[in-house]
């Protein structure tokens, strides 16, 4: 049976894989049939060696490929255990391992940065990709997820180990230069009697701060329109034909002017109008407390011959802004089964998600004006008093959005109070996971092992726009054509707009492994694995729009593409009917093979070696490109075991040193022209014409970029471990990074992108528990203490000075990869409040002389962007039943530039940042702020000058209060009277707050768009039976 | 069981290799494309929404031609308020899409060019590789000749060899070094592809945004005419005109509507020669508040036909409306009409002011309320060549070609202008000759390629 079973997977996913190959070589059958009889299979999870001989206290680190006990691994693990991951109460695993794994650390939402579409979220030990995907590799139960990590309920897992140097990394070979998260799900034990647990939770959390940027006053605002006003700057606008929308203010400003309104009557409206702010509205009835529910249950049990694991989660999370919610359902099923007198192990997990969100409309962004362009004054009103909906001006004047109306168009108002009721924007994700492994004991020494994964994801999004609202009824009144008498045509029919958006992805994973542990004559312990690996992740993903969309029966109607038809606003602007429909194919391939060997002698000296070579389809690169060799080399000492020692007070005592090199792998780019076929531009006068543009020029130097990694370590662990830890010191060398770089327009392109970038990483990763007290009051501290530090050490093409100043600057040789250049100042000038530079050594105000004069080393290099020294302290205090945890996590050695006003906004009529009312006004001024005047015309210079001077820029260093755990477990005797055998109650605070920051604008550094993440409070409770 | 491993090593590497041929050969995403085939290099060359089919706009503000209100000004960004002023520094350190643009247009032709060389395969003499390798060699010469005009000093024969030209940039390869070339070697260039391109092109196409025989001329003619080799602009005109000499009646046309000209993309406008639209990122040319020259538009005779169709009145001034692409997009491309203007214009300059009176008669008789128009006479050459150049700047306004005329014109005394502009009661004068009628060349071009700056 399990023979039959083998065959075909076997042969399956071979010809399935070579299906998709251009030319398969169809592998003889019989030779498969015959050979598969002796295929021994065993699941990766299978440890290599029985820990539980060696090591009173089992600490398991797990590769992905194979586990280890931690002690004799000379590469740089960090284990956390189930325990460290419920500490926290999230719906998601991520946000768990935040502030306790040494050397990690979270980007914030840090507004210095946003050239860099490949940041990541998280970064283990520095980022050493600039334009390559810097995210860790994730991997679940052996095989690498490319999914959303928001499916995983934290719930099922059980660990997580993060590799990050590269002996224990490399063996995931070109995907593990950013490191890499293993996540190990929970599984049944042998000889287990039945289990159930369940954890449930509630978390209650704050509005976010709409006013934590403070933006330009309505009465500022107000102030500007009518000076504007007075110049003649909306005149364009009235005149034009289009009837584009102009504010209140002004529509008043020309009632008076023109003498419709009384000028009394208007100048009270314009005052009245200087009191509202947006903001207040949006708080009211757009926000509201998130509230988050989170059930989970499991039972898990076994016998000698099989275990099992079932479980069921359900989370359900009500947004903080309206009407936006996530529902999320997990079921896994995973047993283990041992057959032929346990010789043969069979395994399959089986895993279901599925997810609702309900999308918010986007109305509020935290831009400058913290309006959208959809409430683009700030003074709209959302409702009046008695909470009516009330029209917001935009696209088109009130006046010739009456008139179309009165012609028998839709009603053409906007109303966001009432978009609200029509908002109705889904997504449904459905996932499963099948994976499975059989493995087979060929020699008591030799283990073989087949695993294979098959993730299906699928992801709807239905967004239904009725006719109610805002968008619909614009765009079919915008194409609204008026015919010879009178009637009216409807280009877009009369219905709902419904956007559909498909997305599936398909993993299938296919390893075959050879597992060899030997121990000869006591002394000499040999592991070793080899094997191969072949991987294909597919994504096919589509976009469609039905228009005249009829709710009632599911009819949609056509509409004509291929016409342009005159605009109902402006008669002389043609556009053909909005086409979004989509197609979109991704293929990512990999095959590699891998080994792994690891000797210990006498339980005291241990070697270890790893290679790998990884292949993928780059695209247009010769063959020997394609992959590319990695390695690793380890050494591990452990002191404690020599005869020679003698230290009792410190029972262990180990070091370690690994060398190697991994990569990474961008495949954006290609060795050829590369160029992207497109349809047709849609509201662009155009020939239908199918048409190509250029993406990447010829790049025949294209490779994989590499990441050499040393790393010596150092363990140790005081008598009682009252004292324990690890020290670590590495260097991550980044060489043939792909890099852009600002190149010569004349050459056709204005940027350059290529393998012409190289960095050195440094760092130091400190962790440190203590037992301090133990007894009845157990108090325990966990240090995390980490430096991480990553110059550039070469990038080809020297770039303008100035473009190392702005948010889109250039990484720099010599500086670390994100780093905050400013410009000099001198004070403003006490006559006009304009910002001074130098230029020559001299004070000057000659913006463009500095501009194009400068060099690199005119301007002021503050620091980096990125902390250079990041961790945590955690202190647990237990006292009976009832144990209390906080944890301050902080941030040190780095730098922000702090948002200001752009008074070229303010001189359209945008609005901005709320410095405008900080601005010089008046000779004296200049002594009391750093905000220049207001310039008489638009200076783009001089804004540039201000936006990226050195006033702005201060330390971002903070240590703030995390968050705190209270848990009270319920006394033994209680539970089991209620035939339980564990119940604990746990109250959770987390974003508690700064505690200390350095800067001198009072902000919170990492996010000052947005303020701080709102405050949450979490209560739950968790039984086992 | 030694059996067992042999055979587990066997299934193993059998896997791996009946597995591996072709399996990385996949391409990531199936929009990729390289372009191999003629259909590639097409669709490559037919990119008229982001690349081909766009000229320049600047130096359009900076004409006699264009009269900004003072709001208008105020509305107007800081690089068009320092062209419509004729200020030292234009571009306040911006990069600027005049200049990115046309190079764009360069790199995607050496593209093509290339890709036509090194792909061997390809029937290299059917009618659509020529086609294709004559509108890349045209797409070049366009864009070097759109440059020229803006960033280099206007030509003059005797010193074009001492001057510097545009840096003429032959391959697609993005990291070989800008230079600039002399003057003379930019306009030998522009003149090379051109005549290069003549015998590839077919004499009609189905779209008005690939060029045709009678295109190649016209530019032909009109870099004549900027060289000031009259002769050869009379014989390309004639050439352009006997492949296609079709004109409007502008009798026929609707004042009334928002655009009166017809759309040119749906081939309604039979005197489309090839299609282009002026660089649409600078704001003015949309403007309500831009509008023409007051002086020239009272210029036009009573029962001439173009005002009506080319401007509206808005209440203080004339907006542009008459583009010959037929929409709010604002011609710049080569129509017949410009190419009649040339072979009068060289004509007259020939002496032989009979015939350039009737080429420009022919032009102006569907320019003129039917009936009403009498054919315009000239009893020298001299007197011919004034009707012509008023009738040339009053045919042809908004059209990207004002600017090169002023330029050619000032050279010859008699033609010499000054230029005012007024904003807010401020007068500002370009002085004939002026260095301010070459453009400097954007900062980041300079920093990035180290070449020599104009002079300004």
């Amino acid at each position: 049976m399990n023979k039959t079973i083998k065959t075909i997977v076997m042969a399956a996913l071979c010809l399935n894989l070579s299906a998709y190959a251009q030319k398969p070589t169809k592998p003889k059958k019989h030779k498969i049939v015959k050979t598969t009889d002796t295929i021994k299979v065993s699941p990766a999870k299978a440890s290599i060696i029985e820990p539980e001989q060696n090591l009173k206290e089992v600490n398991i680190v797990s590769t992905g490929y194979q586990t280890l006990p931690k002690e004799r691994a000379t590469g740089s693990f960090t284990q956390l255990s189930n325990k460290d991951l419920n500490r926290r109460v999230s719906t998601d695993i991520l946000s768990r391992i935040e502030d306790i794994v040494p050397g990690l650390s979270f980007s914030k939402n840090n507004s210095n940065f946003n050239f860099y579409s490949s940041q990541s979220q998280l970064s283990i030990r520095g980022q050493s990709t600039i334009m390559g995907n810097a995210n860790p590799l994730i991997v679940i139960d052996n095989f690498p997820y490319d999914g959303d990590l928001n499916n995983i309920n934290p719930n099922d897992v059980e660990s997580i180990t993060v590799l990050k140097d590269a002996a224990s990394a490399s063996i995931w070979g070109a995907k593990a230069a950013n490191g890499v998260i293993v996540i190990t799900t929970k599984k049944g034990h042998s000889n287990q009697a039945p289990k159930i647990s369940f954890n449930t939770n509630f978390t209650v959390g704050n509005k976010p701060d709409l006013f934590y940027q403070p933006q330009m006053s309505s009465a500022d605002f107000i102030d500007v329109e009518k000076s504007l006003f007075k110049k003649g700057y909306y005149s364009d606008t009235e005149n034009s034909s289009t009837h584009a929308s102009l504010t209140p203010v002004v529509e008043l400003l020309i009632a008076k002017r023109d003498g419709l309104l009384a000028p009394a009557t208007a100048d009270a409206q314009i005052e009245a109008l200087k009191n509202y702010d947006t903001r207040k509205d949006l708080e009211k009835y757009f926000l509201q407390k998130s509230f988050s529910q989170q059930y989970a249950i499991s039972l898990t049990g076994g016998n000698q011959q099989q275990n099992y694991y079932l479980s069921a989660g359900l989370d359900k999370n009500m947004g903080s802004i309206k009407p936006a919610s996530y529902n999320r359902i997990t079921i896994n099923a995973n047993q283990s089964t041992k057959l032929l007198k346990d010789k043969l192990e069979f395994t399959t997990q089986f895993n279901f998600i599925q997810s609702n969100t309900n999308n918010a409309p986007a109305l509020y962004n935290a831009s400058y004006n913290n309006v959208t362009t959809d409430i683009y004054y700030p003074y709209a009103r959302l409702a009046d008093d008695q909470g009516n909906a009330l029209t917001v001006i935009r696209d088109f004047r009130p006046a010739f959005k009456n008139s179309a109306t009165d012609n028998g168009l839709l009603d053409w108002n906007y109303k966001p109070l009432d978009e609200l009721n029509y908002a109705n924007d889904n997504i449904k994700l459905n996932q499963f996971r099948v994976n499975a492994s059989l493995s087979y004991k060929i020699l008591p020494q030799l283990t073989a092992s087949g695993l294979f994964l098959y993730d299906h994801a699928d992801t709807r999004e239905r967004n239904n726009q009725s006719m109610q609202s805002y968008f619909t009824r614009n765009l079919i009144n915008s194409y609204t054509q008026i015919i010879s008498d009178n009637s009216l045509a409807y280009p877009i029919p009369l219905g709902s707009i419904m956007d559909l958006k498909n997305n599936t992805t398909n993993n299938i994973s296919f390893r075959g492994q050879l597992n060899y542990n030997q121990i000869l004559k006591e002394k000499h312990q040999i592991t070793a694995i080899a094997g191969y690996e072949i991987r294909q992740q597919q994504s096919l993903s589509n976009t469609n729009r039905n228009y005249g969309y009829d709710e009632e029966h599911a009819l949609t109607n056509p509409v004509s593409y291929l016409s342009s038809f005159p605009q109902y606003f402006f008669n002389g602007y043609t556009a053909a009917i909005p086409y979004v429909d989509t197609e979109k194919e991704w293929t990512d391939r990999y095959l590699s093979y891998f080994t792994n060997a690891a000797y210990t002698y006498n339980n005291c000296y241990l070697f270890s070696a790893s290679a790998r070579l990884d292949q993928s389809n780059l695209f247009g690169v010769k063959a020997n490109q394609k992959g590319t060799p990695l390695y690793s080399l380890g050494l591990g000492w452990i002191i404690n075991q020599e005869s020679f020692y003698h230290a009792d007070w410190l029972p262990y005592l180990k070091l370690r040193l690994t060398y190697g090199a991994n990569g990474n792998v961008y495949k954006n780019l290609s060795a050829l022209t590369n160029a992207t076929a497109q349809n047709y531009y849609y509201n662009y006068p155009n020939t239908g014409l199918p048409f190509a543009s250029i993406t990447n020029p010829p790049n025949p130097t294209l490779k994989w970029e590499r990441v050499k990694v040393w790393n010596a370590g150092l363990d140790f662990s005081s008598k009682n471990a009252r004292i324990s830890g690890t020290l670590e010191f590495y260097q991550k060398k980044g060489t043939d990074l792909i890099g852009t770089s600002v190149i010569d327009p004349t050459s056709g392109i204005t940027t350059f992108t290529g393998n012409n970038a190289a960095t050195m990483g440094k760092g130091i990763d400190l962790n440190l528990n203590s037992l301090n007290t133990n007894g009845q009051l157990k108090w325990a501290t966990a240090f995390i203490g980490s430096y991480s530090k990553t110059i550039v050490t070469r990038y080809n093409l020297d770039s303008p000075p100035y473009t190392y100043l702005s948010a889109f600057g250039q990484p720099l040789a010599g500086k670390p990869l994100l780093s905050i250049f400013s410009n000099k100042t001198a004070g403003l000038d006490p006559q006009t409040g304009d910002p001074r530079g130098y230029l020559n050594g001299q004070i000057s105000k000659d913006y463009y002389g500095i501009l194009t004069s400068q060099t690199i080393n005119d301007l002021v290099y503050n620091g980096s962007a990125t902390p250079s020294f990041f961790g945590s302290l955690r202190n647990t205090i237990s006292f009976k039943n009832i144990s209390l945890s906080a944890n301050i996590a902080y941030r040190l050695g780095y730098y922000f530039r702090k948002n200001t006003v752009n008074f070229g906004a303010v001189a359209q009529g945008i609005g901005s940042h709320g410095d405008y009312s900080l601005r010089w006004q008046k000779p004296g001024d200049e002594l009391s702020t750093i905000v220049p005047s207001m310039p008489a015309t638009p200076n783009y210079l001089r804004q540039n000058f201000y936006t990226y001077s050195d006033v702005l820029v201060d330390k971002a260093d903070h240590i703030r209060l995390q968050d705190i755990n209270l848990a009270y477990t319920l006394p033994k005797n209680i539970v089991s009277k209620l035939n339980c055998t564990g119940i604990q109650f746990y109250l959770y605070a987390n974003n508690l707050g700064l505690i200390w920051k350095a800067n001198h604008f009072n902000l919170d550094p990492d996010y000052q768009l947005s303020g701080p993440p709102p405050r949450t409070l979490s209560l739950g409770c968790k039984i086992d039976l | 069981m030694k059996h067992t491993l042999l055979y587990t090593a066997m299934i193993i590497i059998l896997i791996t290799t009946s597995c591996k041929k072709g399996f990385l050969e996949k391409k990531p995403d199936k929009a990729f494309l390289v372009p191999t085939t003629l259909a590639d290099f097409q669709a490559i060359l037919d990119n008229s929404n982001e690349v081909f089919n766009h000229t320049l706009l600047l130096s359009e503000l900076a004409t006699d031609d264009i009269y900004l209100t003072d709001d208008g000004f105020t509305y107007a960004a800081p690089v068009e308020q320092n062209t419509y002023i004729w200020a030292k520094d234009l571009y306040q350190g911006q990069s600027q899409s005049d200049w990115n643009k046309p190079y764009q247009q360069i790199f995607y032709a050496n593209i093509v060019l290339d890709g036509l060389a090194s792909n061997t395969s390809l029937a290299s003499n059917s009618q659509t590789y020529n086609q294709i390798k004559g509108t890349a060699l045209f797409a070049r010469a366009f864009a070097l000749y759109n440059l020229a005009q803006q960033f280099t000093v206007p030509y003059q024969k005797a010193t074009a060899s001492q001057q510097l030209g545009l840096p003429l940039r032959l391959t697609s390869d993005v990291q070989a070094k800008s230079v600039r070339s002399t003057l003379q070697q930019t306009y030998d260039q522009i003149n090379a592809d051109l005549q290069s391109a003549i015998n590839l092109l077919p004499a009609q196409t189905a779209y008005k945004t690939r060029p045709t025989k009678a295109t190649i001329y016209a530019l032909l003619a009109r870099t004549a005419l900027i060289m000031e080799n009259y002769p050869q602009a009379e014989g390309y005109a004639s050439q352009s005109l006997a492949s296609e000499n079709r004109l409007l009646d502008f009798n026929n046309l609707n004042p009334d509507m928002d655009y009166p000209v017809p759309a040119a993309l749906s081939n309604n406008n039979p005197e489309v020669l090839y299609y282009a639209v002026q660089n649409y990122s600078y704001t003015f040319s949309g403007s309500t508040l831009t509008g023409v020259e007051p002086a020239l538009y009272n210029s036009y005779a009573d029962n001439d036909l173009r005002p009506g169709i080319y401007f509206k009145s808005t209440d203080r001034i004339f907006n542009f409306k008459g583009s010959y692409a037929g929409t709010y997009e604002v011609f710049g491309g080569i129509a017949t009409d410009e190419v009649y203007l040339i072979l009068a214009e060289s004509q007259a300059r020939n002496g032989k002011t009979a015939l350039a009176m009737q080429t420009l008669n022919t032009l102006l008789t569907k320019r003129f309320k039917t009936g009403q128009f009498q054919n315009v006479t000239a009893s020298s050459p001299e007197e011919a060549l004034d009707i012509i150049l008023k009738e040339r700047r009053k045919e042809l306004v908004f059209r990207n070609i004002r600017w090169s005329d002023l330029r050619r014109l000032n050279l010859d005394p008699r033609f010499e202008k000054a230029i005012i502009h007024t904003v807010n009661g401020i007068n500002y004068t370009l002085a004939p000759n002026s260095s301010k009628y070459t453009f400097p060349i954007p900062n980041d071009v300079i920093a990035n390629s180290g070449i020599t700056q104009n002079e300004r």
